[in-house]
């Protein structure tokens, strides 16, 4: 990226002074004035009718101040969308998972609390619980939502050309099962919620969360309590990665008992509780087939999935369309069918997760290195062959504008020494490459808008107003770096207000990649408009036209002689006196986004703009494997991959880093397992959950491949899910290539190795 | 169970006793309801889980003489029940002359638990998969246990009864860790798998130590710890049988391990822990083979 | 039954009154307003509660506060000196190695107590060190990037 002067640059974020001195606040950090503390009565059953709640004894411990249940609230279903409401945060009739919350009760200190909970008598009466999706969809199974046939919560479904001439056509015929297990999206921040109700009768709230403005509108409706009287406020993030979005029995816990109390609340997750009761990221079995020529063109596709989603819908048939968009992204395959049903069981639910959608291109991905193998052409070369490019129009009829795909793989092949090693090195060790995509925005309706607002202050520095959140990410910075670059302020002379929606104006949230594209888009926007009053205010003092003038190191100067200036502060007070005060404003929405798009439920065919932009990429991993044992070791990872444009590369690599550790780790480690008798989740604590520690990785070099995209700020699409979502493939790719096996199931476990070396595992050809 | 939704620890009395005569005549007093706190790193976690419930806790760091680690070459190393996990590795006479109980200290846990936990707390706890046990049973040590009525010194193999139940009395202590001078010509080592990552449970440990005479490559000693495959932690008696006074031969080294993973008696996950005995037999042996002088 | 102890935070002697049962997590969040030491899973896993006792990296969620009086205790809050920071927090700031930052106050005392004891440690031995810390947002590449650039400049802030 050329001619910036903070675009593009890894600077040090705006945030990290005060996470690395320890003062940032995190919600269960902050302490309010007759603070009380929370805890919340779970049901120990997968499935139950609520009979009977007694609290009396709870109520009469000396310290408990508040006790709600069920009938406590207005009786209004929670949904993602108003299009499927059907998660009661805090159960009135029965419960659905071991974990749905029956009750709450607020004490002036948490032993009190943990005492209370202890006190609550409930009477259930136990019913059939179902946890396998096949069987949940049986005739006769038990019903988890009363109006919902065969425990089905969503469909997916397209059909493009004609699969079954398609895989006549073929040459050869591939087809085969993947299943994979729960895992969790572990934030480091156990999850919870902090509720202060004022008599007055406005209620305060700090809740984590990708977007404040959607809990917002949720808790208003639920509560039933006007949005201007609901003020959440931005506080610091412990990680989000997909699973804060929704809301859960926390904040719906601490408001009810904040305003029944008319004191603050703080209701603080244990891990447990955070891994049992907050969402997971769905888990899908798999039937693949894909048909190619002998050239190595790709030809057919039928692919059926199916979704444990759990007890309720959360982003419900979101989460069954991300992994068609990326299957359809990245290659070029005329005849293409996909039918993907998510299903409700008795366990906790499943919302979106950042790389949600990678389980499909595990299948696929190691479908074509097989095919590589049967047709004697190179891994990346086969990819080479099929992958789209920038103008393409998918099947969807979704266009893709930057997409530079086969540039990926160029690279990472380059970077890797890829032909040097891929099939020459010694037994048991192996290289892997797999290609996948990420998407920028999606349909979201009114939501898809940015809207951002600077002003000044006399001394020339600046706030900037926005609804960006910031998870962990990096947001809040990148939209100091675009103030910064536009109005030439240094990053340290701008004030952030982010994602108070009292305060400040709309954002998409961070859960739909829109941060670079769109808010910075907006913002930079704003800076511009701000930039063009500053200029036309200076203009006459400096004897020159506005066109003539630039902004940089907080000084308005003659861009042809740049000895003739005068300090921005000068001009954001002459413009005060002269009774027009600078105030920037941008607002932007992505083309297409402002549909409703898969949310809609009047819609009959999914055809459409999916993505207001994709990011491709190719992630090369290498490992080791010990045949003895089993064990795979990753001794190398190089995500190569497309965000657009970098406007913080320090940032992006980040990002890529993480998200190379976190899905080795689903792919090698975490698994969710429950007690087949109780339902309850036997792996919810670190101590039978584990995640990579520093000693279970190496290493990751990113490479950032560069491809404008038009229509995002400066050119930038985004780095959250780009990079993540090869990654399981690519250790799957790189085993095949060590051991010559291939995968069926995840994670793979040593087990799973030794399983599929006896039984020489590769996928199966039919044709 | 249900969900663990409880971040506080259950409310106890705590004592913290300066001798070891005020914490067994607490422990006499206060019987079942009482438990000694070490390092915490077990006891906590059951408590806040609400698995252990004791209404007297008694605070072992304040009493002196439980700390030390001293190693002499005709009494070999003695080890106080509460010197930590990091001192053993920080030991220089350790990880001179015991190797294989520096190893699987560093083994256990993380930093921040190896700096909490201490060897008595880890004995105590019998773990199945506990680290340290293989190695301790191979060395053969003895356990010294004090109670008000005065003291006992135990072999370690005496000491595990069960899945975390050890052969201690009510008001008794255990206060300090003994162990003999290896054979002449040994070396031992410790080697692991564990559940899933690095840092994570064993799911199978295997301690071995061989004495060899260099002259004719006979085995003049072998004995084989075997962890977290069986309730408690064990020795593959059988196993060592085969080899001790024979010549080592990789054949022969091989059937030791077939025999030792018979031997194994695991619950879960049981077919791959008895293959991993087996490979890790073998691997544990033949290291300290090729570092015998 | 409260109990009044003395606990030595930062350089600075705290006199406080508390239950046996709290932890020293608890008294440093709860009672001292220290809130820069994260409870992550309080059970010893996670790292984020890591406290420096005496120089030595420990999890405050499983140290009963009442055992803890007589010990050095470092949090994050102490670790920069009359408003400058250590060299290890600006090589994480510099870095990139800081993003939810939920992690960071643990990550940051195990890397110092590191390199406190071995100032030149290999990418070995800073990868053991912070072993007891998990991250799920950086990948540990940068944080380990970080920890070995400030062992280059050294501990007082001289280049090595």
């Amino acid at each position: 990226m050329k001619g910036y002067s903070v675009i593009g640059k890894r600077v040090p974020r705006t945030d990290s002074l005060a996470k690395a001195i320890g003062s940032a606040k995190y919600f269960a950090d902050i302490t309010l004035p007759r603070m009380l503390y929370g805890r919340i009565l779970r049901s120990p059953y997968p499935h139950a009718k609520i009979v009977n709640i007694d609290t009396s004894k709870a109520k009469a411990l000396p310290g408990v101040k508040g006790v709600v249940t069920g009938k406590d609230t207005a009786g209004l279903p929670y949904g993602v969308s108003s299009a499927i409401l059907d998660e009661y945060l805090l159960e009135i009739d029965k419960v659905r998972f071991v974990g749905d919350a029956v009750a709450a009760v607020a004490a002036v200190d948490e032993d009190t609390a943990e005492e209370a909970l202890t006190l609550i008598d409930v009477d259930y009466e136990i019913l059939p619980a179902v946890f396998d999706p096949f069987e949940a969809m049986q005739e006769g199974a038990p019903k988890i939502h009363d109006q919902v046939e065969r425990n089905i919560s969503a469909r997916a479904f397209m059909h493009t050309g004609n699969v079954d001439q398609g895989f006549k056509e073929s040459d050869y015929v591939y087809e085969d099962r993947f299943t994979f297990s729960r895992v969790s999206h572990v934030q480091m921040e156990p999850y919870g919620a902090l509720a202060s109700y004022d008599p007055v009768g406005k209620l305060d709230m700090w809740i984590p969360s990708s977007c404040l403005l959607i809990k917002r509108t949720a808790l208003s409706y639920l509560l039933k309590m006007p949005l201007k009287d609901l003020r959440l406020h931005e506080c610091c993030f412990g990680g989000h990665f997909g699973g804060r979005t929704d809301c859960q029995s926390a904040e719906f816990c601490a408001a009810l008992l904040s305003i029944k109390t008319q004191r603050p609340v703080n209701i603080i997750y244990t891990r447990e509780e955070t891994m049992s009761v907050s969402k997971h990221k769905g888990n899908f079995v798999i039937d693949l087939k894909m048909g190619i020529k002998r050239d190595g063109t790709l030809v057919a596709e039928d692919a059926k999935l199916v979704m444990d989603g759990g007890a309720f819908a959360s982003s419900w048939v979101f989460q069954v369309w991300v992994p068609y968009v990326y299957s359809e992204a990245r290659y070029n395959i005329p005849n293409h069918r996909y039918e993907a049903l998510r299903v409700y069981t008795n366990k906790s639910s499943c919302s979106m997760q950042r790389y949600h959608g990678d389980q499909l291109i595990f299948a696929e991905e190691q479908m074509l290195d097989k095919m590589a193998k049967d047709l004697g052409i190179d891994p990346a070369e086969i990819r080479l062959r099929n992958a789209h490019k920038a103008g393409d129009v998918l099947h969807s009829k979704s266009k893709i504008t930057s997409f530079p795909l086969s540039e990926t793989i160029e690279k990472a092949v380059t970077a890797s020494e890829w032909k040097e090693k891929r099939g020459k090195l010694a037994r048991g060790h192996g290289i892997g490459l797999a290609c996948g995509a990420g998407m920028t925005g999606f349909q979201m309706g009114f939501r898809a808008n940015a809207t951002a607002i600077i002003k000044f202050n006399e001394d020339g520095s600046a706030t900037l107003f926005t609804g960006v959140v910031d998870v962990g990410a990096g947001n809040h910075s990148m939209m100091a770096q675009v103030v910064s670059e536009e109005l030439g302020i240094p990053m340290s002379d701008i004030v952030l207000v982010c994602s108070d929606p009292e305060l400040t104006p709309p954002a998409p949230g961070e859960y739909s990649m829109l941060a670079a594209f769109t808010t910075a888009e907006a913002v930079r926007r704003a800076a511009v408009d701000a930039k063009q009053q500053i200029v036309k205010v200076a203009a006459p003092k400096l004897d020159v036209e506005p066109s003539s003038l630039e902004l940089k190191e907080k000084r308005v100067y003659v861009k042809a002689y740049p000895e003739r200036w005068i300090p921005l502060a000068s001009i954001i007070r002459a413009a005060y006196r002269e009774g027009n005060g600078i105030v920037g404003k941008g607002s932007c929405t992505a083309r297409a986004m402002s549909e409703a798009g898969w949310a809609d439920p009047l819609r009959k065919k999914y055809e459409g703009q999916h993505a207001a932009a994709y990011t491709a990429g190719t992630t090369i991993a290498e490992v080791e494997v010990d045949e003895e044992t089993g064990e795979v070791k990753v001794l190398s990872g190089l995500p190569a991959w497309d965000c657009g444009v970098p406007i913080n590369p320090m940032a992006v690599e980040g990002q890529w880093e993480g998200a190379m550790v976190s899905a080795l780790g689903e792919t090698l480690y975490e698994k969710h397992e429950w007690d087949e008798k109780t339902g309850e989740l036997v792996t919810a604590s670190f101590l039978d959950y584990k995640i990579p520690t520093a000693l279970d990785t190496p290493s990751i070099t990113p490479i950032i491949v560069e491809a404008m995209e038009s229509e995002g700020a400066y050119g930038a699409k985004e780095a959250g899910i780009s990079g993540s979502t090869g990654v399981r493939a690519a250790i799957a790719n790189a085993i095949y290539d060590a051991i010559g096996i291939q995968i069926k199931e995840n994670p793979i476990t040593p087990e799973v190795i030794l399983k599929a070396l006896a039984e020489k595992s590769e996928i199966k050809r039919v044709k | 169970m249900g969900i663990n939704v409880y971040r506080c620890l259950p409310r106890f009395e705590y004592f913290a006793p300066t001798t070891v005569e005020e914490a067994c005549s607490l422990l006499r007093k206060y019987g079942a309801e009482a438990k000694v706190v070490a390092g915490g790193t077990d006891l906590l976690v059951d408590m806040k889980r609400r698995k252990s419930l004791p209404r007297y806790l008694i605070g072992l760091k304040r009493i002196a003489n439980l700390n030390g680690i001293t190693f002499d070459e005709s009494k070999g190393l003695t080890i106080g029940a509460m010197v930590t996990l990091q001192s053993v590795i920080n030991s220089v006479p350790i990880r001179e002359r015991f190797g294989l109980l520096s190893s699987a200290a560093l083994k256990i846990g993380t930093p921040q638990v190896r700096n909490m936990g201490t060897v008595g707390g880890n004995i105590c706890n019998a773990s199945p998969s506990a680290d340290l046990a293989p190695g301790l049973l191979v060395l053969d040590v003895r356990l010294k246990l004090i109670s008000a009525d005065g003291e006992r010194i135990i072999p370690i193999a005496d000491f595990f009864a069960g899945p975390f139940k050890i052969a201690i009395d009510e008001g008794e202590l255990l206060t300090e860790i003994q162990i003999s001078i290896p054979p002449p010509r040994s070396k031992g080592c410790y080697k692991w798998v564990t559940k899933r990552t690095a840092v994570d449970e064993t799911l199978v440990g295997i301690a071995a130590l061989i004495a060899l005479d260099t002259k004719d490559n006979i085995c003049s000693d072998i004995r084989l710890g075997l962890g977290s495959v069986s309730p408690t932690p064990m020795r593959a008696i059988r196993a060592e049988e085969l080899l001790r006074g024979k010549r080592v031969e990789d054949k022969l080294i091989k059937e030791v391990a077939v025999l030792a993973a018979k031997e194994a008696d695991p619950r879960s996950r049981a077919d791959y822990r008895r293959r991993m005995t087996e490979v890790l037999v073998v691997r544990a042996i033949n290291e300290p083979l090729r570092n015998i002088k | 039954m409260k109990e009044l102890i003395e606990l030595k935070v930062n350089g600075e002697a705290y006199q406080v009154s508390i239950e046996p049962w709290k932890t020293l997590l608890e008294v440093l969040r709860e009672t001292l307003n220290l809130t820069g030491t994260k409870e992550g899973c309080g059970k010893g896993d996670c790292g984020a509660c890591t406290v420096l006792l005496d120089g030595k990296p420990v999890n405050s969620c499983l140290l009963l506060a009442i055992e803890s009086q007589g010990k050095d205790i470092l949090t994050i809050e102490g670790l920069a000196q009359g408003g400058q920071l250590h060299p290890i927090q600006q090589a994480f700031i510099g870095h990139g190695a800081i993003q939810c930052g939920f992690c960071s106050p643990g990550m940051i005392l195990s890397a110092k107590a590191l390199l406190d004891n071995d100032p030149q440690p290999s990418e070995a031995e800073v990868r053991q060190a912070i072993s007891g810390n998990l991250c799920r947002c950086t990948g540990y590449t940068k944080i380990i990037e970080a920890i070995l650039a400030a062992s280059k400049t050294g501990v007082n802030g001289e280049r090595i």
